[in-house]
């Protein structure tokens, strides 16, 4: 049955996908709508027959990677929030397809195949979720997790024959490429600490103790490796919620059919709290529960003042959505992932049935669910005030109910950051320290429009002394003084300590000396193609070829070749006597 | 002696000699045979070479099938095939006939065009296998002679000028390539592969210029090869010259330069610079990991700037063979399996996405992004190949481009935690220029008047691609195709290189040299 319920989804996407030209729209998207009723019913009947008191349904399919340690394989697992994400996406992506069964007209006026194409593609994200939900480890949740991404951009950008959807589209892949790559890295260095990707591994209080414990290097310095996964999940998370910068694909994804819509508010912005939930033995930990709680906060709050100052519509309707989950994520983050889950169930039914009806938050419909909602998650707030010990889970949980309150019930601005402790202490030491590492900083990023400048904007034919000087005095001050900052904690690495160890320069020194070569290697490089190489290439070239630029006969050619052959014999020779007499 | 390297290796060349002698006539059936025979040719070299799969031992490390012979002048032809070389002689069989397809629009003096690129097949086989420095020496050169050839004689505009830069950048690693090999021969007093492998060479301190090196002959040999294969891959900041050959030559061609010799540099730095040189190895390979990361950021970001579909991929290839420098000085188990498994995938891969740029190119007669748009209409089976590519270059999931960059990711992260950070934004931005380019050439409105009634792919073009997706998706759910054959060579190789170590110190290339010597 499970196998059946996972694979379901993605032969409707494949039989839909690739032959809706072959049996026709209707009769495609209709063994898809078939494909995801059957994945539903068993979803269904799955989540009615599970049983906590027993062990987790654990059939594996497949080996797939093993490289030393590293041992992974494709395998499903149903535990409860797996059998209650199942029917969350089945469920809605079956009435989803239903609703545009029922549908007379269209509202989307939609183009030939683009309908069938997008029923593909909601099967393919609910089957992304699906793998994401049922793994056992997170090299098979990251798939699953990137599997949602790339199918609900793809839906986001299916009206392609429109400039904005495309544009939504490409934009909403690149923008979850950032966060997915924050979490990628942070499964590496999760992985480099603990020797595992396996969740029941990583619940293990040995391998968590390992993660507490750590230390890592970054650029040489040495820091916490629960901070720095602390921080990448982070960015990860907010991400795919569209929290804080990121909400720009999400505001963009309004371009989408609202079919799409739904399942992209239901399932795609809920799986960040999925991800949360599933390490959530990582999450109980007081560096990454802070940080994902402090982020779900300000994410929550600026979502839901956008919510409440845009126009009714989808993309109020979306930063609504979005706020919900960050709350949902401080949830999880103040350690009450148990209250998390029927929230997030109600939340993806409240998305789609908001999104599909076309009714805004700002409505009286949309602020009668909203209120409901706010008064739900008000009474999760006092019973997680009740029960946390912990005062900064008090005051994360209180900031985040005040956030709520202020945003979707009165729709004025939220101006409530919640008090407490830095969760992050990862910076220097002292003032002095943190001055000269912002202007350190300011300055590389100087460097880095220079250069930019340098390779993309201007030609560099015409670059003017003080245009390729300015740049590089910028980024060696910049690069000296971060030197010079970590000064005693890496006394000997890479090209600086390779050049001041061998010639007994000091760090800065060093710097000041190695980093404009390497940077003018590249202009030089450049600089050579452009006027030597090419000329010599210009001199060389009717050896080879007529005037016409057409292949000469081998004679000409044969006699450079015979002279090059002589060179490399002479060299090797010279070598050859030199290094047996050395 | 099993002579099974040997007839895999020179049956391209022998169909050359064929063409060579009994190929006469300029006319249109005369270009048809040359290219029905090196077709036939090609694909009977995949079949063959499907044998050296079955017969080889993986529970052997060594090399097998190994064949020797003593020819005049006291040279010696020696091959044989391990682990690290095995799925790339494959990946070379199995691309050649693609290649050969990709040629097919190739209508000006189509005898010789065939005679090279068979060659150059010989060639690449030959460097692959060779296990005497002199054989690999002569291979190579020689491959990049006939790829050169095949760039200024029979690419586009400016394709001349593109060979002969290539041959004036590339000349300084014949130079460098040549006297490291001859200081080898002086110092070990053999040629043969084998015996170097075994060998250890010297670490004491010596003098050069004046200048005391620290790590001694290893050190200066490790900094030769690294330039040699660095210059011949190419890599940053000698990518030049590949670039405007790939973008210049025509589409077979680029693709026998972008995808399969480019390998046979890097499989160069891991039989050297890694296999025989593992204290130099280890002390340098800072500068190793140094010059992937930077072609990696480089290429990534200057693809944004393409215009032209031809120089988007060369750059993104650029970017990929970066990646394959980081896994294989990461030094350890991940970082090399990563990188072997990225060595045969960027070939599948980019070998799929430059079939498509042919085929788009043999549509419209222009690769530049502005001369397509809307094509999902006319070609949505192209489409949806060109995406499968596009998805697995960027290291997207269930594509065999995921597990090659998870798992370099994985053994360059135990190196410093930036740099998996760095490669996967630079993989980001690259990718989003490729989609970018997908989004202009696929998507919109089809408005172009040319592509009014262009045709969707034909079956000879669904043969080219339809094997190259389904090797993308088949490693993608199973790398162990690739990893459980390569996993005993890999080991081999490190547990030689901690031998070495154990056996010699670690030597702080960064002190100077006085201090290492105590």
């Amino acid at each position: 049955m499970e196998t059946v319920l996972i694979f379901a989804p993605l032969v409707g996407a494949v039989l839909c996908g690739l032959g809706w030209r072959l049996v026709g729209e209707l009769a495609a998207t209709s063994i898809a709508a078939a494909m995801m009723g059957l994945a539903a019913v068993l979803a269904l009947l799955q989540l009615l027959t599970f049983n906590a008191a027993e062990s987790d349904v654990v059939l594996p399919l497949l080996r797939w990677l093993e490289s030393g340690s590293l041992s992974v394989d494709w395998v499903i697992r149903v535990d409860l929030l797996a059998a209650s994400v199942a029917m969350l996406a089945t469920g809605l992506a079956a009435l989803v397809f239903l609703h545009g069964f029922a549908q007379p007209v269209d509202p989307d006026n939609l183009a030939t195949g683009t309908r069938a194409r997008g029923y593909a593609m909601l099967s393919l994200l609910v089957f992304g979720a699906l793998v994401m939900v049922v793994a056992d480890n997170l090299v098979q949740f990251f798939v699953g997790w990137q599997l949602i991404a790339v199918a609900s951009c793809l839906g986001i950008g299916l009206r392609h024959q429109t400039r904005a959807p495309n544009r939504a589209g490409i934009f909403a892949l690149v923008s979850n490429g950032i966060s997915d790559t924050a979490i990628l890295v942070a499964l590496t260095v999760l992985f480099m600490v603990t020797d595992t990707l396996s969740f029941d591994q990583l619940s293990d209080p040995v391998a968590l103790a390992d993660v507490t414990s750590a230390r890592v290097s970054v650029l040489g310095i040495d820091m916490a490796a629960l901070t720095l996964i602390a921080a990448l999940l982070v960015v990860g998370v907010l991400g795919r919620s569209g929290g804080l910068i990121f909400q720009t694909w999400v505001t963009g994804a309004a371009e989408a059919p609202a079919r799409v819509l739904a399942l992209v508010a239901a399932v795609t912005l809920s799986s960040a709290v999925i991800l949360v939930l599933r390490i959530s033995p990582l999450v109980d930990t007081p560096t990454i529960g802070a940080a994902i709680a402090t982020a779900g906060t300000i994410s929550a709050i600026l979502a839901m003042g956008m919510a409440a100052a845009l126009p009714p519509g989808r993309e109020a309707n979306l930063c609504f959505s979005g706020g919900l989950i960050s709350l949902t994520l401080v949830a999880v983050g103040i350690g009450a992932g148990s209250a998390a889950l029927p929230f997030l169930m109600v939340h993806g039914v409240l998305a789609a049935v908001l999104i599909l009806s076309g009714r805004g938050a700002a409505d009286w419909a949309g602020r009668a669910s909203a209120a409901l909602l706010v008064i739900s998650t008000a009474v999760l707030g006092m019973h997680l005030l009740s029960t946390a010990a912990d005062p900064l889970s008090n005051a994360l949980a209180l900031g985040a109910m005040l956030a709520v309150g202020l945003t979707a019930i009165a729709g004025g601005r939220a101006f409530f950051v919640p008090a407490g402790p830095d969760p992050l202490p990862a910076l220097p030491a002292t003032l002095a320290d943190l001055a000269l590492l912002a202007i350190g900083a300011a300055l590389t990023i100087v460097w880095a429009l220079g250069i930019w400048a340098l390779f993309f904007a201007v030609d560099i034919a015409i670059m003017t002394p003080r245009a390729i000087a300015l740049p590089l005095v910028a980024m060696t001050i910049g690069i000296a003084l971060g030197f010079w900052l970590r000064r005693k904690e890496v006394p000997d690495s890479g090209w600086v300590g390779f050049i001041s160890g061998g010639f007994g320069f000091n760090q800065v020194v060093a710097g000041l000396i190695v980093t404009p070569i390497f940077a003018l290697s590249g202009i030089l490089s450049r600089g050579m193609d452009l006027f030597w190489i090419d000329r010599m290439a210009g001199r060389l070239t009717p050896w080879f070829a007529n005037a016409d630029g057409k292949a000469r006969r081998l004679p000409r050619a044969a006699v450079f070749l015979a002279v090059y052959a002589c060179a490399v014999a002479a060299v090797v020779w010279l070598v050859a006597n030199l290094g047996g007499a050395s | 002696m099993n002579s099974l390297l040997s007839v895999v290796t020179y049956l391209p060349a022998l169909a050359a000699l064929i063409l060579l002698i009994f190929l006469r006539g300029k006319d249109a059936a005369a270009h048809r045979n040359a290219r029905v025979l090196a077709l036939v040719a090609s694909t009977a070299t995949f079949v063959i070479s499907l044998a050296i799969y079955n017969e080889f031992e993986l529970s052997d490390t060594g090399f097998q099938m190994v064949e020797q012979y003593s020819w005049p002048l006291g040279f010696t032809y020696k091959v044989g095939a391990d682990g690290l070389s095995l799925f790339l002689i494959l990946m070379t069989t199995a691309l050649m006939p693609i290649a050969v397809g990709t040629s097919w629009p190739v209508a000006e003096r189509v005898k010789e065009y065939m005679i090279l690129f068979l060659m150059m097949e010989t060639w690449v086989l030959l460097a692959l296998t060779a296990l005497d420095i002199t054989l690999f020496f002569v291979a190579l050169e020689a491959g990049l002679i006939t790829g050169l050839l095949l760039v200024g004689g029979w690419g586009g505009k400016g394709a001349m000028q593109s060979a002969v830069k290539g041959w004036i950048h590339s000349l300084p690693g014949t130079v460098l390539l040549a006297a490291a090999f001859a200081l080898i021969w002086a110092q070990a007093g053999s040629t043969d592969i084998e015996v170097l492998l075994a060998h250890s060479f010297s670490t004491d301190p010596m003098v050069v210029v004046g200048l005391t090196l620290s790590g001694g002959m290893q050190t200066l040999l490790f900094l030769a090869l690294l330039a040699a294969f660095a210059l011949k891959m190419p890599v940053w900041p000698f990518h030049g010259w590949a670039l405007s050959a790939q973008a210049t030559a025509s589409t077979g061609t680029a693709l026998l330069m972008a995808v399969i010799f480019a390998k046979v540099g890097a499989y160069g730095l891991l039989r050297f610079n890694v296999s025989m040189l593992p204290v130099a190895a280890d002390g340098l390979a800072w500068l190793g990991i140094a010059l992937g990361l930077v072609t990696t950021v480089f290429c990534a970001v200057a693809a944004l700037r393409s215009e032209d579909l031809r120089r988007l991929l060369a750059y993104l290839s650029l970017a990929h063979l970066g990646i394959i420098l980081i896994g294989m000085f990461a030094l350890n188990r991940h970082g090399l399996d990563g990188m072997l498994l990225q060595m045969v995938i960027h070939g599948v891969v980019f070998a799929g996405l430059f079939v498509c740029a042919g085929i788009l190119q043999d549509r419209a007669k222009s690769v530049e992004l502005d001369a397509f748009g809307g094509l999902i209409e006319r070609m949505p089976m192209l489409a949806l190949a060109f995406m499968v590519l596009s998805f697995s270059a960027l290291g997207l999931p269930a594509t065999a481009g995921f597990s090659s960059v998870f798992l370099t990711l994985t053994g360059a992260a135990t190196v410093d935690v930036i740099l998996p950070l760095i490669v996967a934004l630079s993989l980001v931005v690259g990718g989003g220029a490729l989609l970018w380019a997908y989004r202009r050439i696929i998507f919109g409105v089809l408005m172009k008047q040319a592509l009014q009634s262009v045709r969707d792919l034909s079956v000879p073009e669904v043969l080219m691609l339809l094997p190259i997706l389904v090797i993308v998706i088949a490693l993608g759910v199973s790398p162990g195709l690739v990893l459980d054959t390569t996993e005993p060579a890999v080991t081999q190789l490190l547990e030689t290189h901690n031998s070495a170590l154990e056996e010699v110190g670690t030597i702080n290339l960064t002190q100077p040299a006085e201090d290492s010597s105590n």
